[in-house]
């Protein structure tokens, strides 16, 4: 067995991590209560829809893709968890949901990949599809969360928030994979997926099980913005699709795919959180937020595209002037 | 790289997925008809607002074509056209004559927008997803934080003068056949077509020809900005009113239009006549679902349905009719598909 050596992470992930401490620094700063217990706790709960549909887009970015459909995905599981559960069937619906969920992505995957689709286009149909079942299962914001969900979600009895708990453990997870042949692989692929074909590897299924996950994380998303909010909406994952396509770039993933991580994605999401907590608590009219989230996105990017061309950003890693673009 | 209409050595077979796309969307046509009472042939009604529509989604996707046939693509589009709208109503007020230096100054903003598009893309070689999702983030805060009034009334002169018909169809269909004619015969004939095309086949190959790079970029990305905010300025007069919002459905309709036109995402092949196919294959299905009397959930899936259908048959031997396999065929076949293994495009 080869040993890779792991990516080289420090250059693309120093910007981001300290950007975020940066900004949770200066909103402490202007409002020290959010220290309080109770505050963080919230804090992180109603980060962990957003945080866990970043983290999936991740995956299928990584192999030079994109997939629209996680928006669809969460809308559909959303609604149904908050209509259709009851408290006696919500262990066996919250697995249906979910392997919906992986099924769906890996339907993503093989339009991608058996049937050469673009990525874009073929996610964009199947959130088309997902969404309009969301609106005939549920055509208006309702329903209500059922208690065993709940409790299940929010880890009842654990000091620490249910939320976080979940996001630290995905976290590991994908340390974990990072660093496993199939982790090496998918980045392989997503730097040249003919030279990774090449080597052996079978890029088909690698990227099929990437969409696969990542459709997976956007129910598991969806189950939780059911628990968080208390009630089901059509049509609210929509607006946290590019977002979260933002905050994997923010995070230092290159959509051209081979470069980044689920870690920081879920770095990049809490930035853009922050950043509106931040606006909020500035007094700032909250209709400038977009405003101020896009120049993130954009100042994010343009910094990384300059950072590539100075003269220390080739040391240890291949630059895209050295890979031939 | 397809040249649709490039001299006299174009065929069919060469510009194949869109013949195919005209062929589905007759079929769909004369079968809804046939099959529903009232819709689409049966009156003339039927095809009035069935051209209405139409024109709408081929009006917001023009800027997207060209944008898409270079490899890129335009998230920023729902609100440039929804800012271009709102500056526009602005600036009138309301006011017929004060239209006339309101309209070139909203389009001038959106040429802005457009450079702006085209300098983070052509100069900082971001990704063009990227690029204009965060300049859509922009003009959404820009906009809906500066403009306080949120609804502005379009001038009347302009919505009657869109409205009111001429040989039985509204103004409006008759300003999207123009757009479409003088766009079709600028990408087909015109040294700016020519660059859009070598653009998108290969950006490399396209610079050791002599293409300038950037240069190109900033006029792509602008001329595209410029179309959309026009088609804003358009829907906004045709409802009587712009709003912030307005823009919004139409992001993932104009991508669909594109692809189901036969033009790969990948750039290098497509055109505006492949788009009014698309149009009118989005516009049939969707105006199926009303008629019928189906909740509007449908609507979303059936869009889907026909995206995946369409896009899965012409990726597959089934979808390249046996008839069109001539050598010529087998050429172009190879060619597209080596384009597709190359995954996303970054324009890079």
């Amino acid at each position: 067995v080869i040993r890779l050596r792991r990516p080289e992470r420090l250059p693309t992930s120093a910007f981001p991590i300290g950007l975020l401490v940066f900004l949770i620094g200066l909103l402490i700063l202007i409002q020290p209560r959010l220290l309080l217990p109770i505050n963080l706790s919230a804090k992180s709960d109603s980060a962990l829809t957003f945080l866990l549909l970043a983290a999936g887009e991740t995956l299928p970015i990584l192999t030079g893709g994109i997939d629209l459909s996680i928006g669809g995905v969460e809308n559909l599981v959303n609604s149904t968890a908050a209509t259709q559960m009851s408290e006696t069937n919500w262990i066996a619906l919250s697995i249906i949901l979910l392997t919906f969920g992986l099924i769906a992505g890996a339907i993503n995957g093989l339009l991608v990949v058996r049937l050469r689709v673009n990525p874009f286009v073929a996610t964009l149909a199947t959130w088309s599809i997902w969404s309009g079942a969301a609106l005939l299962i549920a055509p208006v914001d309702g329903g209500q969360a059922t208690g065993g969900l709940t409790s299940f979600m929010r880890m009842g009895d654990l000091p620490i928030p249910g939320s976080l708990v979940i996001a630290l453990l995905i976290w590991v997870a994908w340390l974990w994979f990072r660093r496993t042949n199939a982790g090496f692989e998918l980045f392989g692929i997503g730097s040249s997926r003919h030279s990774a074909e090449l080597s052996g590897v079978r890029t088909g299924r690698h990227i099929i099980a990437a969409y696969a996950v990542c459709g997976m994380l956007a129910a598991l998303a969806g189950l939780y913005r059911t628990v968080q909010i208390g009630s089901g909406s059509p049509i609210a994952g929509n607006n946290l699709i590019l977002p979260s396509v933002a905050a994997v770039v923010i995070g230092g993933t290159s959509l051209a795919g081979g470069r980044g991580g689920v870690g920081m994605s879920m770095v990049g999401a809490l930035i853009l959180l922050v950043v509106s907590d931040l606006l909020f608590f500035a007094g700032v009219d909250p209709f400038l937020t977009p405003l101020l989230q896009g120049l993130v996105l954009i100042g994010a990017v343009t910094f990384s595209a300059i950072g590539e061309r100075l003269p220390w950003a080739s040391l240890g890693r291949p630059t895209r002037k050295a890979v031939g673009e | 790289m397809r040249l649709l209409l490039a001299g006299p050595r174009a065929t069919i077979v060469q510009n194949q997925p869109i013949v195919l796309s005209y062929l589905a969307a007759l079929l769909l046509l004369v079968l809804m008809s046939a099959i529903i009472p009232g819709f689409g042939l049966r009156s003339g009604q039927g095809i009035r607002s069935l051209a209405v529509e139409a024109s709408i989604i081929v009006l917001v996707s023009l800027g997207q074509t060209l944008v898409i046939l270079t490899g890129g693509i335009d998230l920023s589009l729902p609100w440039t056209m929804a800012a271009t709208a709102i500056i526009m109503t602005q600036i009138a007020a309301g006011n017929n004559r004060a239209m006339l230096w309101a309209i070139p100054l909203a389009i001038g903003f959106a040429a802005l927008v457009g450079f702006g598009n085209g300098a983070l893309v052509g100069f900082l070689r971001i990704s063009p997803v990227v690029a204009t999702l965060g300049m859509n983030a922009v003009l959404t805060g820009g906009i809906s934080g500066t403009i306080q009034d949120l609804y502005g009334t379009v001038p009347s002169s302009l919505t009657e003068s869109i409205r009111s018909p001429t040989l039985g169809l509204p103004n409006l269909v008759w300003i999207c056949l123009g757009a479409v004619f003088v766009l079709s015969v600028v990408m087909s004939s015109t040294s700016y077509g020519r660059r859009l095309y070598a653009f998108g086949s290969s950006r490399t190959v396209a610079l050791y020809s002599g293409i300038r790079g950037t240069q190109s970029t900033l006029l792509i990305y602008a001329v595209a900005a410029m179309l959309n905010g026009a088609a804003g300025i358009l829907v906004a007069a045709k409802a009587g009113s712009a709003s912030l919002g307005m823009g919004d459905p139409y992001l993932f309709i104009s991508a669909a239009a594109v692809a189901l036109g036969g033009a790969s995402l990948l750039g290098g092949s497509g055109h505006v006549i492949g788009t009014v196919a698309g149009a009118l294959l989005l516009t049939i299905v969707s105006s199926v679902i009303p008629v019928m009397n189906l909740p509007g959930g449908f609507n979303l899936v059936m869009f889907g349905v026909v995206i995946v259908v369409a896009m899965t048959l012409s990726g597959t031997e089934l979808g390249r009719f046996q008839i069109f396999r001539t050598a010529r065929g087998q050429l172009n076949r190879r060619s597209t598909l080596s384009e597709r293994r190359g995954g996303m495009s970054n324009d890079s």
